[in-house]
């Protein structure tokens, strides 16, 4: 590859990396607070309580503010693929096409047409249409994530389609079982960590937005409820997300041996492989410096046997990843999953039979607001960095799905992309911040959504109708 | 898929879908757009609230048209989508910036500090004026034929200036429907105000399109064709002339 091509191929990889990080941050959120606002809206109705009610009230716009930038990213990505990536569509296109169609005709329309209910009806629709209208977007949402989870898996671990040439001669995929496409053997490991890595992210928001308003003096009872909801949620998901993590590892294993190497960092086969703590990989002399070693460790973790067989990345050279970032972003994910396992029990412990937050647990708490946007990315680093060079495992490269753009408009379309994500994120995180404290503040009447005199629009009549 | 029909008739078919799609997309987010466009022609924030409000329901929905025409596009056509789509790299790029931060700017302007409410009032505008700009830029390409001469793009930024007006045309007298009062009164101002850039665009489109390409030259100036065109033109005159 001339330099002037790989310089294109690199940007467009960071551009739809920028773009998918960016863009991945909001899902998370709204995939599992979907059903954490359905469960509110239920306990409202069925306990009589306001605090639910209030609650529901702060999360709801915390959803319509991450559903809109999950929306206009995701518009984003889906465009990406013809300008950056054509060779996806050309050679995979019979299957990524569909399934993409479906996530729109299935999901987006549930999702768009039933989210303005759910934002502006309590007081305006009935309770029981305002309750289906939340699930029917909390349903909506999920079924967004199987969809994009089901092609993403094919695209790790890919059968149901043999390659025939088209009339230029290019191999194509073309389905011969949709059954094997949509459940190929990842695609449960995967759609269960990431589910259920959404609901982490979206327990320790709670949590720890909840924990700066009490810090702040805001002791209400939908704050309480915030609060706990959180941290139940945390403690209970932690350690069900840790056995499916290994899980999802073991399939790994079987189907993607090199990313595993990669994310252990093991170059050379070995009999009770040592479980690397830290190390410096070094890609050139495929070796690790500064190596602090447990022995025998990852042969138990991954073959359950003390002198078990690990094949090493040389094994599979010279398609293999870059190790660095896999293996670093693997250390980054475990270690915030193990933080997470600690900090959401002792909260549970401290806040167990209506026991108030302490300072230092409160404290806590708003630091682990974003841990879960921290360590779904990381795990995201490993999987996908980790098919490298593959873009669809031992069917196509990414150098060719890339498409002719010179280096010099990428970079352009780049630059632009990073300056408006990082103002976005920043106005984001002030914006749930600021909500916060406004949800606090007993003298300003919070308002239900912007439809500002007061009168049911003509649409929403029609709308609860 | 649809594997009764004989694989002939699935590309005329998918065509007027995505026509289909393509043309509720215009009509549809046109509208949230044009007032989008309109949003700082007047500086009372209580009437910029209720601009937005009338269209805070619907612009989600209305966008997704826009993904299922894209997305019809690369299903049932997968190689135009990919050459269509690299040609037009920048205004491509320049839309979706337009999008996000019209999008963005829906929630952020209700629930950020009220310091900052103006500035996202701005980001509201300039985001759907660039999108709507965006838009009109690649159909100008595209009915050219992706050409790079100045010609070309002098055509192309023309048709970017009409799709501003018809998309504020469209806003406008989605606002003259959905408002009363002061406002009402504005928008019907704002309507004629832009129904003169929306005529001259269709004007420079009507005109190009038949000179750019022999073929629809001799499609739309065809009996008995014309019959079935000649509708188009005379309603849109009839409009102009009533106004």
């Amino acid at each position: 590859m001339d330099p002037a091509t790989a310089t294109a191929l690199l940007l467009a990889r960071i551009q739809f990396a920028a773009n998918i990080s960016f863009h991945i941050l909001f899902p998370t959120i709204t995939i599992a607070l979907g059903w954490v606002l359905f469960y509110l809206r239920i306990q409202a109705t069925r306990t009589g309580e306001p605090r639910f009610l209030d609650a529901y009230r702060l999360w709801v716009k915390v959803f319509a503010l991450s559903f809109a930038l999950g929306v206009v990213s995701g518009v984003t990505m889906s465009f990406q693929f013809g300008t950056n990536w054509p060779g996806f569509m050309e050679r995979v296109g019979n299957v990524a096409g569909p399934l993409l169609a479906y996530e729109v005709l299935t999901a987006f329309f549930l999702e768009a047409t039933f989210l303005a209910v759910m934002l502006f009806g309590i007081g305006r629709v009935s309770t029981f249409v305002h309750t289906l209208s939340t699930f029917l977007v909390a349903f909506g949402t999920t079924m967004s994530a199987f969809w994009i989870l089901v092609l993403n898996s094919w695209m790790h671990t890919p059968q149901g389609f043999e390659m025939r040439p088209n009339e230029a001669g290019v191999m194509v995929a073309h389905v011969t079982s949709w059954f094997e496409v949509i459940f190929t053997p990842s695609m449960p490991y995967r759609l269960g960590h990431m589910l259920i890595a959404s609901f982490l992210t979206v327990a320790f928001l709670m949590a720890g937005i909840a924990a700066f308003q009490w810090l702040r003096g805001n002791r209400s009872a939908g704050t309480l409820t915030s609060l706990r909801t959180g941290v139940v949620l945390a403690a209970v998901l932690i350690p069900v997300q840790i056995f499916v993590g290994d899980l999802h590892g073991l399939n790994t294993l079987e189907h993607q041996p090199a990313k595993v190497a990669a994310m252990e960092g093991i170059w050379y086969t070995e009999q009770g492989a040592g479980l690397r703590l830290f190390a410096i990989p070094d890609q050139e002399a495929r070796t690790n410096h500064f190596e602090l070693v447990v022995p025998n460790l990852a042969s138990l973790i991954l073959t359950h046997e003390w002198n078990g067989t690990v094949r090493g990345l040389t094994e599979f050279a010279p398609k293999i990843p870059p190790v660095a970032p896999v293996f670093f972003a693997f250390r980054l994910m475990v270690g915030i999953g193990m933080l997470m396992l600690l900090v959401s029990w002792v909260a549970a412990w401290s806040l167990r039979r209506g026991r108030a937050p302490g300072k230092w647990l409160a404290r806590g708490l708003v630091a682990m607001t974003f841990s879960g946007w921290v360590a779904t990315l990381a795990g995201w680093y490993v999987t996908e960095i980790g098919r490298q060079p593959w873009l669809v495992t031992g069917v196509l490269t990414t150098a060719d799905a890339a498409g002719p753009v010179p280096a010099a408009t990428i970079g352009i379309s780049l630059a632009m992309y990073l300056a408006l994500y990082a103002a976005l994120l920043v106005a984001y995180i002030v914006t749930l911040f600021h909500l916060a404290k406004k949800d606090g503040a007993p003298d300003t009447p919070v308002p239900d959504g912007p439809i500002l005199d007061g009168r049911p629009p003509k649409a929403m009549a029609m709308a609860a109708e | 898929m649809l594997g009764f029909l004989p694989d002939v008739a699935l590309a005329p078919i998918f065509a007027v879908l995505m026509g289909i799609a393509m043309l509720l997309y215009a009509v549809l987010d046109g509208f949230d757009l044009g007032v989008g466009i309109l949003l700082r022609g007047t500086p009372d924030e209580a009437e910029r609230d209720r601009m937005v409000a009338s269209i805070g329901p619907f612009w989600d929905a209305n966008e997704t048209w826009l993904v299922l025409g894209v997305g019809l596009l690369l299903v049932a056509f997968p190689v135009a989508h990919g050459i269509i789509l690299t040609a037009l790299y920048l205004p491509v790029a320049l839309m979706l910036a337009g999008l996000i931060l019209r999008g963005v700017a829906f929630e952020f302007r209700a629930k950020a500090y009220e310091s900052q409410k103006p500035k996202w009032d701005v980001a509201f505008q300039g985001g759907s004026i660039l999108a709507a700009g965006a838009q009109g830029f690649m159909l100008g390409k595209y009915i050219l034929g992706f050409g790079t001469g100045w010609l070309d793009w002098l055509f192309a930024l023309a048709c970017a200036v009409g799709t501003i007006g018809g998309y504020a045309l469209l806003g406008a007298t989605w606002l003259v429907w959905r408002t009363e009062g002061a406002l009402h009164v504005r928008s019907v101002r704002w309507a004629k105000v832009a129904m003169v850039f929306c005529v001259i665009g269709i004007f420079i489109v009507s005109a190009a399109t038949p000179l750019a390409s022999p073929e629809i030259f001799a499609r739309w100036f065809r009996f008995p064709e014309i019959l079935m065109l000649a509708p188009v033109p005379l309603a849109t005159a009839a409009c102009v002339l009533t106004a």
